[in-house]
């Protein structure tokens, strides 16, 4: 490619075909500044109905696990499909695809929603979190009840 | 507007370029031309960024939200990779490129 960068490449579900895209260089952020965005996610998300979520938040510099973990806001991941628009319908697998993440993707199209939900605009703290290679999530199970922010 | 602001913010975080395309049938919409062949609004500096928001006439977000039957799929070289627009079936593509300054972005022909 000439970029120097790697180039990795997903599975579209829609159409098949294989979707390239570039790997962000995460900017470094230290545990306060991680652990701020997290609240900041966690009472958006609250605000448009997501669960609160009881237990520790801590941060964890490691891969994060398949089991135990699920979505911060899911309240408000369901509330992005019922308000689908045909613009959402149209742009969100080819803006899915800028960075495979489906929480960047819900930031960048959260202009095309209706008022309630731009006025909380729930997936910015995720856009930050994004940029510092990091993820917030809800825990259970082995991890016990509660947030973490996992750190690549 | 705010979407491709976004996309943009995006695309800056990721080190890579952004790149429109806009049907012909809806420049005189976004860029208030009348153009015959697709444009393509390479995103890459913010010199580049504030020149393509300002040609703006209208509002974009309702440009990219206006349905019509699928259109062809387009693509843009980058580096000598063929990079195919995605999740078409609007009038606009949204693609990436490595920003690199030896990639260069050209239109393929439009397919028949």
């Amino acid at each position: 490619m000439g970029s120097g960068r790697d180039v990795w490449a997903v599975t579209a579900c829609e159409s098949g075909e294989q979707i390239p895209y570039v790997v962000a260089v995460p900017v470094e952020a230290t545990d306060a500044q991680l652990l701020s965005f997290a609240r900041d996610a966690q009472t958006r998300g609250e605000m448009l109905g997501s669960p609160k979520r009881k237990g520790p938040m801590r941060v964890l510099r490691e891969k994060m696990p398949r089991k135990g973990v699920g979505s911060l806001t899911d309240g408000v991941d369901d509330l992005f499909i019922e308000e689908w628009t045909s613009e959402v319908y149209f742009l969100r697998e080819s803006v899915y695809g800028l960075t495979t993440y489906h929480h960047v993707r819900d930031w960048i199209l959260t202009p095309a929603y209706s008022a309630r939900i731009r006025a909380v605009d729930p997936f910015e703290p995720q856009f930050e979190l994004w940029k510092r290679g990091a993820s917030v999530v809800s825990t259970w199970g082995p991890l016990g009840d509660g947030v973490a922010v996992f750190v690549k | 507007m705010e979407v491709l602001r976004r996309t943009i913010a995006t695309h800056k975080a990721m080190g890579t370029r952004l790149v429109i395309v806009i049907e012909p049938g809806l420049s005189s919409l976004v860029l208030d031309l009348d153009l015959d062949e697709a444009v393509l609004l390479v995103v890459d500096q913010e010199l580049a960024v504030l020149r393509v928001l300002g040609e703006v006439d209208g509002d974009l977000d309702e440009a990219l939200s206006v349905q019509c039957a699928p259109v062809e799929q387009r693509g843009v070289d980058g580096c000598g990779r063929a990079v195919r627009g995605r999740g078409l079936g609007g009038p606009a593509a949204i693609l990436s490129v490595p920003s690199d300054p030896s990639c260069t972005v050209t239109p393929i022909p439009r397919r028949r």
